[in-house]
């Protein structure tokens, strides 16, 4: 199914209206869209950086998301001291495309973020992000390690935590996309974009030690808006995630949108984890996520643009 | 003149230090300070009874000394330097006491006391050498503060930095590095620079072995005060010595004792006093030998034996430290503590902030030794920078690749504190932490429960560091299975005993299959009616 550009622009306009004229919570600002109306996502194959460029133009273009002037925090998975092709980080390409395709948006800075969980020097290095991203100017690349970077905030929606400590810089910029790369988790199932947001908050060991996690990261979720996920699933670690080393497949697809919960719901269809084909309803974070209304996981509720680069 | 070379040599000193850093420079070995020092090449070889031809660097110094006298002492020292320095700061005694040079001079008995104990393989010279005393002070002491000095800093400027925009100056931030036994050392330090109150120098002295070992050398030193016939006898020199080298006929010098630094020839009103190279003769009324009783000798020689007899007769020692896990490349314990002296130079140049110095955990010579602590950090498998800057070869120097193998000992997960285990959580992080895949889930009482394979685990502590626990993790590292070589290769070592390191078997540790005899029947998952469901993560529901 090919599609005119004009076609997506106004997929896009209409989408936006819809954005609009959801129900706006109290923490309007700083939390996630309901699920109501139609979830887009745009999927595309081929090269990683050509296939990104087009999945966000499907979308509208990075205009529609990044206006003039704003600050944009970049979320890709940088946490682990491995080289790409263990398929624990996200591509270098992707995020660096992603970068400049903001710059371009005419945004005033870029700042790729992560809380790694090794000594950060060697996880900004090996990842090939800092290096892919530092040749474009406004682009900075930071592993925040220290607590006095991350500010408390309240989840009102939250089930299993009342309130999370995430980055600061997240709370003071305009947009937040979300980069995560495809793999397995032990726990979790799949990380995913949902789980993959786990990098922005300072307590993880809470997640994983004091609460059901599956609902935490969909409480997490419920109280920080993201603007858009892209999901690097130019290669997917099927298993021994999240660290690997792994099995590795390379569904050489990159999925984009609004809707995290869809992009996830669709992403865990893209590949056999462990072993075995899952659909959104099946990984409990996702399940959870949806069933308080964070976006959809329902395959009939969620167009997908297809395209090939 | 000699503020200006003790300047520069504090400065290099210094700069040296925090050149032991990650990158090491290839052009400079950062620990030649310490090698440059003949009581810690005399006391490590003697202790280890071993040669080591790093450490003949010091035969320079002995050398130097022979030629130009203590000069080291005035001119090089920079824990000299630091006490000369430091006299303008802190408090001193107003009228000083009228002082011989031969009066007191523990310093020799001490020296004595600490070659006797080396004699008999105890090696506690690290405690009282300047340089390593000096360098350990740098590395628990001034080395965190400069990093707080760095972060306070730019914490105050961090609301500028945001207003202005500066997106990299309002990120910056340096992981700050900490240490126990800081205080205690930090007590000394100030305690060595105090006893300037009694009198200048009183640490050179009195106290310092290295002098001591010096002076066995200066007496013959080419630079020889000699004083004329203009001298008046205002004894103005014999007041101001700092190192109290002028006895009450000012024309005799204690030449062991003199440390060169000429300031009796700047303040004399007479200008009666000159430093002119006499090689071989010794100028009239010259003293040479340091007045050591017969009986003081036997009895600091008997002070050291009796020190070493003691440490080597408490269980103390052999039962201290339990959980004491050397950095890797260690030698055998015994070895190791004969040739540490100390420094702390590995503590400051590790990576991680993992190596700490000992207390009481390796017994009680072991203090200052260093030591890793799992829970404050892991030790980076893609470093060794520990041994390329031990100055005596107490760690070894290894390439990567023999490091990888140089096992510190293994990790125990304690069932009865571990989520997993005790409260059947979803904890992973153990596992996620482990660069060398050595934690493996299996099923036990339909829970998927973490299990440390023995034979792959390298005892770096990135899971005891990791361990969400509050207090003591629930996964420890245990020096069992470490691997201390003091010669040889440590991958054909673990190749023997087939350990694998491997930081990518490629292998699905999630999916492991149970090899026959490897787990208990007790182990085994239960029947499950939807066969593989059951190796799942728990995060899918399948039902």
């Amino acid at each position: 199914m090919k599609t005119t550009r004009r076609e997506f622009i106004k997929k896009g306009l209409v989408l936006s209206g819809a954005i609009g004229a959801a129900p706006l919570l109290p923490l309007a600002a700083k939390t996630s869209f309901g699920s109501t109306g139609q979830s887009t996502l745009a999927m595309v194959t081929g090269d990683r950086a050509a296939a990104t460029r087009k999945a966000i133009q499907m979308l509208g273009g990075m205009e529609a998301f990044v206006k003039k002037g704003s600050r944009v925090i970049l979320k890709p998975n940088m946490s682990f001291p491995h080289g790409p092709e263990r398929a624990t980080n996200t591509s270098p390409e992707v995020v660096s495309t992603i970068a400049r395709m903001c710059m371009d948006a005419g945004a005033k800075e870029v700042l790729v973020l992560d809380f790694p969980f090794n000594r950060p020097e060697p996880c900004l290095k090996l990842s090939g992000i800092a290096e892919m991203c530092k040749q474009i100017p406004n682009v900075y690349t930071f592993a925040l390690t220290e607590e006095k970077f991350f500010h408390d905030i309240p989840v009102p929606r939250g089930k299993v935590i009342t309130s999370v400590k995430i980055m600061k810089d997240i709370l003071e910029s305009d947009v937040l996309i979300s980069i995560p790369t495809a793999k397995s988790h032990t726990t979790t199932g799949v990380s995913l974009g949902m789980k993959g947001l786990m990098g922005i908050m300072w307590d993880r060991e809470y997640f994983h030690a004091k609460v059901d996690i599956n609902q935490a990261i969909a409480d997490l979720v419920s109280a920080v808006k993201v603007d858009l996920t892209v999901l690097d699933a130019s290669r997917a670690l099927l298993n021994g995630g999240p660290s690997g080393p792994g099995k590795i497949e390379k569904p050489n697809t990159i999925i984009a949108g609004r809707d995290l919960v869809a992009v996830d719901a669709l992403g865990v269809t893209l590949a056999d984890w462990y072993g075995q084909k899952f659909i959104g309803s099946q990984v409990k974070h996702i399940a959870a996520a949806h069933a308080m209304g964070l976006g959809t996981m329902d395959m009939n509720a969620i167009k997908i643009l297809k395209a090939q680069v | 003149m000699r503020r200006i070379v003790q300047t520069l040599f504090l400065i290099l000193f210094t700069v040296l230090f925090f050149l032991a850093a990650d990158p090491l420079p290839s052009f400079f070995p950062v620990d030649i300070f310490l090698r440059f020092d003949p009581l810690i090449a005399l006391t490590t070889m003697l202790a280890s009874r071993a040669i080591h031809a790093a450490l003949f660097l010091s035969l320079v110094l002995v050398a130097a000394t022979l030629l130009f006298g203590r000069f080291f002492c005035g001119w090089v020292c920079p824990l000299g330097t630091l006490i000369d320095f430091s006299r303008k700061i802190f408090p001193r005694r107003k009228k000083l006491p009228e002082e011989n040079a031969s009066a007191a001079q523990p310093k020799y008995y001490l020296l004595l006391a600490l070659l006797a104990c080396c004699l008999l393989g105890f090696n506690l010279a690290g405690w009282f050498d300047p340089i390593a005393f000096i360098t350990r002070v740098y590395a628990l002491l001034l080395y965190p503060f400069v990093f707080l000095l760095r972060n306070s800093g730019l914490d105050v400027l961090r609301p500028l930095a945001v207003k202005l925009q500066l997106a990299t100056l309002s990120h910056a931030q340096f992981t700050q590095p900490l240490f126990y036994l800081n205080i205690l050392t930090l007590l000394i330090f100030c305690g060595v620079l105090l006893l300037n109150f009694f009198a200048e120098r009183f640490w050179c002295r009195n106290l310092c072995p290295l002098g001591a070992l010096l002076c066995v050398f200066s007496r013959r030193g080419m630079f020889k005060r000699q004083v004329s016939d203009a001298c008046n006898r205002c004894m103005k020199c014999h007041r101001e010595c700092p190192m109290a080298a002028i006895p009450k006929e000012p024309e005799k010098t204690a030449a062991a004792e003199c440390i060169q630094c000429l300031h009796c020839s700047h303040i004399c009103p007479q200008s009666a006093i000159s430093f002119k190279p006499a090689l071989f003769s010794s100028p009239a009324g010259f003293t040479t030998a340091p007045d050591l009783s017969r009986r003081g000798i036997f009895l600091s020689l008997g002070a050291g034996a009796l020190a070493a007899a003691s440490l080597k007769t408490t269980p103390f020692t052999k039962l201290a430290g339990p959980r004491l896990i050397r950095p890797p490349g260690a030698l055998p314990e015994k070895s190791f503590l004969a040739q540490c002296v100390r420094c702390g130079e590995c503590m400051k140049v590790c990576l991680t902030n993992t190596l700490q110095p000992c207390l009481w955990e390796s017994g009680l010579d072991g203090i200052w030794s260093p030591r890793v602590v799992p829970r404050r950090a892991g030790c980076d498998q893609n470093c060794s920078l520990c041994g390329q800057v031990c100055p005596t070869g107490a760690i070894r120097a290894l390439p990567l690749e023999e490091k990888k193998s140089a096992k510190l000992g293994t990790a125990v997960i304690d069932r009865e504190r571990c989520l997993v285990w005790a409260e059947d959580k979803l904890c992973l992080i153990c596992d996620e932490q482990c660069p060398y895949n050595a934690i493996v889930f299996k099923w036990q009482d339909g829970v998927r429960r973490p299990f440390v394979v023995a034979n792959k685990c390298n005892g770096c502590g990135f899971c005891e560091e990791k361990c969400p626990l509050r207090g003591e993790s629930a996964i420890v590292v245990n020096p069992e299975g470490e691997i201390r070589l003091a010669e040889g290769s440590y991958q054909e070592a673990a190749k023997k005993l087939q350990l694998e390191f491997k930081e990518d078997p490629g292998s699905d540790k999630f999916l492991l299959e149970e090899k026959s005899g490897g787990a208990s029947e007790r182990e085994k998952a239960p029947p499950n009616p939807e066969a593989g469901a059951e190796k799942l993560p728990s995060g899918f529901s399948v039902k």
